[in-house]
């Protein structure tokens, strides 16, 4: 009896924890996106008028095609300068090891302090208007309407892209060089070598990648809420900027909640395919 | 031709390394740079060349309306609030990793899909939740409390990266410990900790430079000025009518040793931690 309670035992505290700060605030979630809620009263009415509001206003799907827009393209260009570089890094030559430690700094770098540094380099009189000016260009609204999330996609893909460099170089060593070899002699180039035996050979790193980063880049608040605060107007509102706003500064925490909820089965889709493709590999 | 092929390459990796530099390159001019000259004279490089924005920081000169205090409180903050943090989830991580990779038990599989659920559950869906959660008990403005609320990541951070480090310790040596008579804890402590010590330090320096980074959590739980960690100090000093970007770009440069120091000594764990050990670094 006691050699099958202990493993319990061990869990215990982990499981605890999660479900105090994660599954219990879930929960909860749940329940406050079905109820009417004033600040500093109670709970005034149960029913779908939250969801029935979010539905009717488009302002939540608008944010929600933002933080899509946001996700892929930020994944798709890491993806493509993580390979470009760690296809290009695979081969010794003098001076691989500096370039692979300096690709890799940006991941170093936390994300208020990424943040900070393109909230510099974005603003109108900041460091990219600076240098264009100096070259004669006039300056760009690199944080106005049109271009504020695209600024956000950018300073993402600066921090990001090293972790999918780093991956697929992981990945690269993983190939049996014999494949090449092979196929060498078979008189594949370079491109067919690449389509049939690289990328085939890191399919799975490559989805587990762009699984973990979707969930992470969807997920990222404090990038844009730091570098444009979701606007201006509502230029780069994605969903966790909206739901701050929402709940939390305007005290609507039904309404904040309901939008929360919404996004739930998207992020279980995704933590599903993780769960299957990690243990797949293992 | 191979020449040529070399060139090329040398020269992709070169303007790519060149892009990325512009965004540091820019903080370092920011930071050694008086305030005056770099918003009307707008320099390329630092002229005239100063070390005030720095030393500012540490005199008092940090912090808005309430008057100036000492960057140091928030790095005091952060340094506190990390190494609890780092403490609560290596030990509570052990614990959980220990059992979910070397003991058999019903739901184990769960408990891992579980786990790693909650590791990449992002916060920004809970946030409404967690910040009247904190307000009942009474958490606002604590740094216990923010201990608590950054645990969501670093627990199961901790437990994911150490269950992957246990699974390769060969399980005959602990069963020995068993059969000469050890209790399961005592197996744990004496033999498979002092071997896994290497994994154990990794995962503590990983979780210290998470709770370092973490903005969100402390944006919930905080909202007075002396309590501030590092994240939450240089944002609310952004958000003003004079905004004194060489203490703040200076601040932001000190505020990134720590992780950059952590992630290029710990390279090799960087990325099979994060993977579950499904892509060797």
């Amino acid at each position: 009896m006691k050699r099958q309670l202990e493993p319990y035992l061990y869990i215990a505290p982990a499981v605890l924890v999660i479900a105090a700060v994660l599954v219990f605030p879930l929960s909860y979630t749940f329940y406050m996106s079905f109820a009417e809620k004033i600040l500093g009263q109670a709970i005034s009415k149960f029913g779908v008028q939250n969801f029935r509001e979010i539905l009717s206003e488009g302002r939540f799907f608008s944010s929600l095609a933002k933080s899509l827009i946001f996700t892929f393209m930020a994944v798709f260009v890491k993806l493509v300068l993580g390979l470009t570089l760690a296809l290009l890094l695979n081969r010794p030559f003098r001076g691989r090891g500096l370039f692979r430690a300096y690709f890799f700094l940006p991941w170093a770098i936390p994300w208020f302090t990424v943040a900070i540094l393109f909230l510099w380099l974005f603003r109108l009189t900041g460091g990219l208007n600076t240098m264009l000016g100096a070259v004669g260009i006039f300056p760009v609204f690199w944080l106005g309407r049109d271009l504020a999330l695209i600024s956000g996609i950018i300073a993402n893909v600066w921090k990001g892209f090293p972790f999918f460099m780093v991956s697929l170089l992981a990945g690269l060593q993983t190939i049996p060089r014999e494949l090449y070899e092979a196929a060498q002699v078979d008189g594949a180039g370079p491109l067919q070598q690449f389509l049939h035996i690289t990328l085939p050979g890191l399919r799975n790193v490559i989805l587990i990648v762009c699984t973990l980063s979707t969930l992470w880049t969807f997920g990222l608040f404090e990038l844009l809420y730091i570098m444009t605060g979701g606007g201006p107007g509502d230029a780069s509102k994605v969903l966790p900027i909206l739901v701050y706003e929402t709940g939390i500064s305007m005290y609507q925490f039904g309404k904040g909640s309901a939008m929360a909820v919404l996004t739930v089965p998207l992020i279980l889709i995704w933590v599903f395919v993780l769960v299957r493709l990690l243990r797949r590999e293992a | 031709m191979r020449l040529g092929r070399i060139a090329i390459r040398l020269a992709i990796l070169l303007t790519v390394g060149l892009i990325i530099s512009i965004p540091l390159y820019w903080a370092f001019v920011v930071t050694f740079t008086p305030l005056r000259e770099l918003l009307y004279f707008k320099p390329l490089y630092p002229s005239p060349f100063t070390f005030q924005n720095v030393k500012d920081l540490f005199t008092g000169a940090w912090g808005g309306r309430l008057g100036g205090y000492s960057f140091l409180v928030p790095l005091k903050n952060s340094l506190f609030v990390a190494f609890g943090n780092t403490l609560f989830s290596v030990t509570i991580g052990t614990l959980a990793a220990y059992a979910l990779a070397l003991m058999r038990f019903r739901g184990k599989e769960t408990f891992s899909t579980f786990i790693l659920f909650a590791y990449v559950f992002p916060p920004f869906v809970i946030m409404i939740a967690l910040r009247l959660l904190a307000a009942w008990l009474g958490l606002r403005n604590n740094l216990y409390g923010l201990i608590l609320f950054q645990s969501v990541v670093t627990v199961p951070y901790c437990t994911w990266m150490l269950r992957s480090y246990f699974l390769s310790f060969p399980k005959d040596i602990e069963e020995a410990a068993l059969v000469d008579g050890c209790t399961r804890f005592q197996a744990l402590v004496r033999v498979v900790l002092p071997v896994s010590l290497p994994g154990l330090v990794a995962a503590a320096t990983f979780a210290f430079t998470l709770s370092w980074q973490d903005y969100i959590m402390a944006f919930i739980l905080l909202d007075a000025d002396p309590l501030f960690t590092v994240p939450m100090a240089l944002v609310s000093m952004v958000i003003g009518d004079l905004v004194q970007w060489g203490r703040i770009m200076g601040a932001a440069l000190i505020s990134c040793l720590p992780p950059v120091l952590v992630y290029y000594l710990l390279q090799r764990y960087v990325v099979s931690g994060l993977t579950g050990g499904a892509v060797k670094g």
